[in-house]
């Protein structure tokens, strides 16, 4: 192997390159450390009004399961009609469970596997449009994506989960943001896209977003 | 004042602002603005605990509990001075209380003398330069490598580095001096620095 010996004339030069090379750090694990800080500081007290998803809490099993599948269906048959559609209650079964708890969240796993995808599908979407307004490049997938997840999002509006009132207050918001999204005009992408990115702000819906994973990916552990 | 000083000024006393407000939030429990602070500060911390430690498991660990010591502390930030320098001053004291603890825990298992310099590998036999660099740098005492690390790796000046570790900033100065002339002893047999 080739020293590198000679490249290097100054001890200057070479604690520059240090800066490059030493203990170079890798992407911070932010959702796993949040999972750990989470769990530690507002595990034990966790302030009211915050409703935490826990796995221990199980729906009936058919309900989620119809809600999956109807969310399956819904991407395949509907997609054209998603964004001016009334919310597809249509393809929910309507018949609701007993709760089982006295807090009303309803989760499972095959509900949590929905949610989850959902929930990390609408982050990458939304954290994608920062750059995506910076470099004018608001493509037809985005669009195209947004209305996809739309389609999901009505589903779970009309589903169960709602119930929880964290996560309706969220899922309220993405729909208005996916909304938005959804009906970009092929032209002036940019400028609306800064708006869409400024309400994003205003209403915290992407830290909302982390924790809502957090909280359904804690329930996992 | 000019005009560009101004504005730099004016928006320094927003971001002040919009702390001030989060900080609120987060001492009410909003888990939300608290997500928001950790977002905001997270990736700077670790970046630097990653730096000294060289550990994924161990720089994941420190974070962690340097946002927790951060949350239940926050009531007594005053706001002297940014959230980011206060933050850092916790890394700094969390990651040297927690490297003492790995130092006594490896001394306990094994003999000092033939114990590595604790970072990610050792690399005692690699004849690169820039590998005997980090050696050396790895084998540096805590306070002299914290400083090398926060000032030539990660770029801070010696005011920061001074609040971070809480010392003088001309303490800062003669660790950073001390630190350099055991890395230039370290590599004179393998390099013919021309400064």
């Amino acid at each position: 192997m080739m020293s590198n010996n000679d490249e290097f004339d100054s001890f200057e030069e070479l604690m520059r390159d240090a800066a490059r090379t030493y203990h170079t750090p890798p992407e911070p694990p932010l959702d796993e450390m949040w999972r750990g800080i989470d769990r530690e500081h507002f595990g034990a007290a966790a302030p009211a009004g915050v409703v935490r998803v826990r796995s221990s809490i199980i729906a009936a099993a058919g309900i989620a399961a119809a809600l999956v599948v109807g969310v399956g269906v819904g991407r395949y048959v509907f997609p054209a009609r998603a964004v001016d559609s009334p919310r597809a209650t249509d393809l929910v079964i309507a018949r609701e469970p007993q709760p089982r708890d006295t807090m009303g969240v309803f989760v499972d796993g095959a509900y949590e596997a929905a949610t989850n995808r959902y929930l990390g599908q609408t982050v990458a979407l939304l954290a994608s449009l920062p750059r995506e307004a910076r470099t004018g490049d608001a493509s037809t997938r985005l669009v195209a994506q947004a209305t996809e997840l739309l389609t999901t999002t009505r589903l779970l509006l009309d589903s169960p989960a709602a119930r929880d009132p964290e996560l309706r207050g969220l899922l309220d918001d993405l729909e208005l943001v996916l909304a938005q999204i959804a009906r970009l005009p092929s032209t002036q992408r940019t400028s609306e896209l800064d708006l869409i990115t400024e309400t994003l702000k205003q209403r915290d819906v992407v830290p909302r977003l982390r924790i809502a994973v957090a909280d359904i990916a804690s329930s996992n552990d | 004042m000019p005009r560009a000083a101004f504005a730099i000024e004016q928006s320094r006393l927003n971001d002040r602002t919009e702390e001030r407000a989060l900080i609120t939030r987060v001492l009410s429990g909003d888990r939300v603005a608290a997500r928001q602070m950790y977002d905001a500060h997270a990736p700077r911390v670790h970046r630097l605990i990653y730096r000294f430690v060289g550990d994924t498991d161990l720089a994941k660990e420190l974070t962690q509990d340097t946002f927790v010591r951060a949350f239940a502390q926050l009531g007594t930030f005053r706001g002297d001075a940014a959230l980011s320098t206060w933050l850092r001053q916790i890394a700094v004291r969390t990651t040297s209380n927690g490297m003492r603890k790995v130092k006594t825990f490896r001394r306990r298992e094994t003999d000092l003398d033939e114990a590595h310099p604790i970072g990610v590998t050792t690399r005692r036999a690699d004849p690169d330069l820039r590998a005997r660099l980090a050696s050396a740098i790895d084998a540096l005492p805590d306070s002299l490598r914290l400083t090398v690390v926060m000032h030539d790796i990660e770029g801070y000046t010696h005011a920061e580095i001074a609040t971070a570790m809480g010392v003088a900033e001309g303490t800062c100065k003669s660790r950073l001096f001390d630190a350099r002339a055991v890395l230039r002893k370290a590599l004179a047999e393998f390099a013919d620095f021309k400064d």
